[in-house]
């Protein structure tokens, strides 16, 4: 399932990132790759502040679908 | 007299000084706003962040 | 012998920080060659022999960013004689990503091991002698912030480069990768490769289909195809992409590394910033938050501390002391009353109005300073993005315009953190609607004339300003220029941090130094000129006002604005002066009323503003004047930004446009509504506006593109 629909406070292990293009490679730059783990911090409406390998990320709706968990 | 020359002549003289250095940075196409970006804004990124 | 040092690291790591530490007031800022990423250089303090050269803020050195080419461009062809890679202990893993790949490259490199406090507050313990044995390389525990070590590492960075030994850094990898990568070397070697890089590195590059090297190497077909299979057979191996075989390879190996060196203190995943985080970006608390402080700043900044300031430098330094010396000087040295008066009503009191300002300024430039340097802007822009996304903006877009309300110039800089093309443009164009600190004095001038200085009055300015961002950014976005969805929100947030009161203080001063400077050159000028102009007749006769040339042309341009309320030449003469500088409005006034300190204090002043003006023909003139073409220093800067004049002109264009109609709506339909004036015109009015809005519709609609995440 996507990062979207889950909790603040909640560790999950990513399993896979969507997508092929560019974007991808950036998320995988700052640290979102298979196997990490990512908490979320904080969620307001759809954007969410997660925190990735010690640092905190903002996330807006549509980076955060394509994280899968 | 003398002290309206010489006082006309030091005001002329500065804003000619003026007009030539803002014609200079004009053309050397440098940030006319005095704030280099080297302390620019916030995201410390004048020079984008990704 | 000359040391040429670059200085590389991920955004946020302290890299800015160390570098104006390293290099002090000597810094270059420019731009590399050929592409809008800014380039900064500066000789080490203490040894001019010594270069350094501050790297884009990058996360990896892909083909795919600007500021990554420039960066990989740099460590390739410049040949720098060492790189110190700053590195922020608090998330090593991350930006140890980066470090492998700068590694590779071969050249000498120093790492420096930023934020080690914080990693020993929390209670964790990283052990540099360890690092330095992982990776090869030399590692120094340094606080950029606190300037403690920086002397280390750069003595460290030039005693390797001395040595200038190459260093040979090979990531180790599965088997059935490294078998890839040395198939692909083989066949490399057969051919010269004209890029002065080790195979190890071009031979990766290739593995991972790096369009940028391809290119350069311009190898053969048959060769390509070759490498082409190679890459296929790994990738169908490990049922995976060739790129993200490499990625997964490094991460591994940096979580290898970090179990050696890194121990963790309690396990504690929440950090005081994040409790601060809860809190500043709640869904319900973090917009009244927002507000809350920036009432906060201006408060302070304009309302209370700020005019008592201003008050005496107005009142006493310039109305007093200087002015009444100074005419005192001349009058007793016997010079012309012409140029008595030159100096006196006209330089000194068009100068003098816009510099009692700079105490209100000054203060501004310093909270935003903070606001910025603690980390609370990066914040702002994730609190906005939900609210403008619904507009079609991003929340990035939020940061300049925020930037801006002090001086528009570094705002509309600030606009390159937008990814996205047409979001930058649209941000650019909508930045300046928001009143800079020049546009304050006009604010607090008509304040007081008309509405004896009530404090509602620049809050509903700042509300009305923002309102016509976020209608104008809805009605920009229909059309075909810029319809798309806004880039997708992605942000790091720096932890917070108290800033250091050195670093703020140097912000503020940079900014409001330009405020001042201005005032003494381009405003002084003009102030002689407009002086001169409304001083004498085309006959050259002196004059009081009317007859003279500046009211001549003036009349000539006045009739435009009839309409809107202020159709007389001194208004006309001040919002065009204000075209060189916003300052200039009011110091044309000053100019002008031939009164001596032109603030909105003088009474003088006040009456004769509001004998020539109504409420609502007032509060017009202060639209227009908001929203119409910014100053000649910003034109310059959307200029650079935009990098196109035909750009320019359309910004400019339509910032004055629509200024034009917001400040008709307001005088016709607040002339109808309050002054019982003519609800026919107040109708008409407001059919030309719709009928605006209309054809921009059917002229601006073009099918929606799917905006390109070209990140």
């Amino acid at each position: 399932m996507s990062l979207i629909i889950c909790q603040e406070g909640e560790v999950y292990p990513i399993k896979k990132i969507t997508g092929n293009d560019e974007t991808k490679k950036f998320l995988n730059s700052l640290g979102f790759v298979v196997g990490e783990e990512v908490s979320i911090i904080s969620k307001n409406g759809d954007n969410m502040i997660v925190n990735i390998k010690d640092s905190r990320i903002a996330l807006g709706r549509s980076m955060a679908s394509r994280i899968m968990i | 007299m003398m002290a309206t020359i010489i006082i006309a002549a030091i005001i002329f003289g500065l804003m000619g000084l003026v007009i030539y250095k803002k014609v200079k940075q004009y053309k050397s196409g440098e940030s006319s706003c005095g704030c280099g970006c080297s302390n620019c804004a916030s995201s410390k990124s004048c020079h984008p962040k990704k | 012998m000359s040391i040429k040092i670059g200085l590389a690291g991920n955004p946020n790591s302290g890299k800015t920080t160390l570098f104006n530490a390293l290099t002090g007031a000597t810094q270059y800022v420019g731009n590399w060659p050929g592409v809008t990423v800014e380039k900064k250089s500066g000789k080490l303090k203490g040894n001019k022999e010594v270069e350094i050269i501050d790297l884009p803020g990058i996360y990896s050195l892909s083909p795919y960013t600007l500021e990554e080419v420039v960066t990989r461009r740099f460590l390739i062809d410049d040949h720098p004689d060492v790189v110190i890679n700053i590195i922020d202990a608090t998330n090593i893993e991350r930006n140890l990503y980066l470090t492998t790949q700068i590694l590779e490259f071969g050249i000498p490199t120093v790492i420096a091991l930023n934020m080690m406090d914080l990693i020993r507050k929390k209670g964790d313990h990283i052990s540099c002698k360890a690092l330095s044995k992982q990776l090869g390389c030399p590692v120094v525990e340094i606080s950029a912030l606190k300037e403690e070590g920086i002397k280390d590492a750069v003595n460290k960075a030039i005693e390797i480069a001395k040595q200038g030994r190459i260093k040979k850094f090979a990531l180790p990898m599965m088997e059935e990768v490294e078998e890839a990568i040395t198939q692909i070397k083989d066949l490399l070697s057969v051919h010269n490769t004209t890029l002065s890089l080790n195979n190890d590195w071009i031979a990766i590059k290739l593995f991972e289909r790096d369009e940028e090297i391809v290119k350069q190497l311009s190898l053969d077909q048959s060769t390509m195809t070759q490498i082409e299979e190679i890459i296929k057979a790994c990738e169908i191996e490990l049922d995976d992409d060739c790129e993200s075989i490499i990625t997964s390879e490094r991460y591994a190996y940096i979580g290898d590394v970090v179990s050696h060196v890194v121990k963790k203190g309690n396990q504690s995943k929440e950090t005081v910033s994040d409790r601060i985080d809860k809190i500043i970006t709640n869904r319900f608390l973090a917009l009244p938050i927002f507000v809350l402080i920036m009432w906060f700043v201006y408060y302070i900044s304009v309302s209370s501390l700020g005019t008592i300031v201003t008050d005496w430098t107005n009142d006493t330094l310039f109305g007093e002391i200087i002015q009444g010396n100074m005419q005192n000087f001349l009058e007793t040295a016997n010079v012309a009353p012409w140029l008595t008066a030159l100096i006196c009503d006209g330089i000194i009191g068009g100068v003098g109005a816009v510099l009692g300002f700079v105490p209100q300024i000054m203060l501004l430039f310093f909270f935003l300073a903070i606001l910025e340097d603690c980390g609370y802007m990066a914040r702002v822009a994730f609190i906005m993005d939900r609210i403008f996304r619904k507009f079609g903006l991003s929340g990035k877009s939020f940061i300049p315009m925020l930037i801006g309300s002090g001086c528009g110039v570094p705002g509309i800089m600030a606009s390159r953190t937008l990814e996205n093309d047409k979001d930058r443009k649209m941000t650019i164009m909508l930045t300046t609607f928001i009143p800079c600190g020049a546009k304050l004095p006009i604010i607090a001038l008509f304040a007081g004339a008309m509405f004896g200085g009530a404090s509602w009055v620049a809050p509903t300015v700042y509300f009305m300003c923002i309102t016509m961002v976020v209608i104008c950014g809805m009605i920009l976005k229909q059309t075909k220029l810029f319809a798309g969805e806004p880039a997708p929100f992605v942000m790091e947030l720096p932890t917070y941090h108290i800033p250091g009161l050195k670093g703020v203080l140097i912000h503020m001063w940079d900014r409001g130094k330009g405020f001042i400077i201005k005032a003494g050159t381009v405003i002084f000028v003009a102030c002689g000129l407009i002086w001169f102009l409304q001083s004498f007749s085309w006959s050259l006769e002196m004059v009081e006002g009317e007859g003279s040339i500046l009211a001549s042309i003036g009349n000539v341009v006045a009739p435009i604005f009839a309409p809107l309320g202020f159709g007389n030449w001194e208004a006309a003469v001040a919002t065009i002066t204000g075209l060189v500088a916003k300052e200039n409005v009011v110091a044309t006034y000053g100019v002008l009323y031939g009164i001596a300190d032109a603030t909105e204090e003088t009474s003088d002043l006040l009456s004769v503003i509001a004998a020539n003006f109504t409420a609502v023909s007032a509060f017009s003139f202060i639209a227009f004047n908001m929203l119409c073409a910014p100053c000649f220093a910003a034109v310059g800067a959307i200029r650079r930004e935009m990098g196109s004049w035909k750009w320019t002109f359309i910004a400019t264009g339509f910032q004055t446009f629509t200024a034009y109609l917001v400040a008709l709506l307001i005088n016709k339909v607040g002339t109808a509504l309050l002054l019982g004036g003519s609800i026919i015109e107040a109708i008409i009015a407001i059919a030309i506006v719709a009928i605006v809005i209309i054809s921009v519709f059917i002229w601006g609609r073009g099918k929606s593109q799917e905006t390109s995440f070209d990140v």
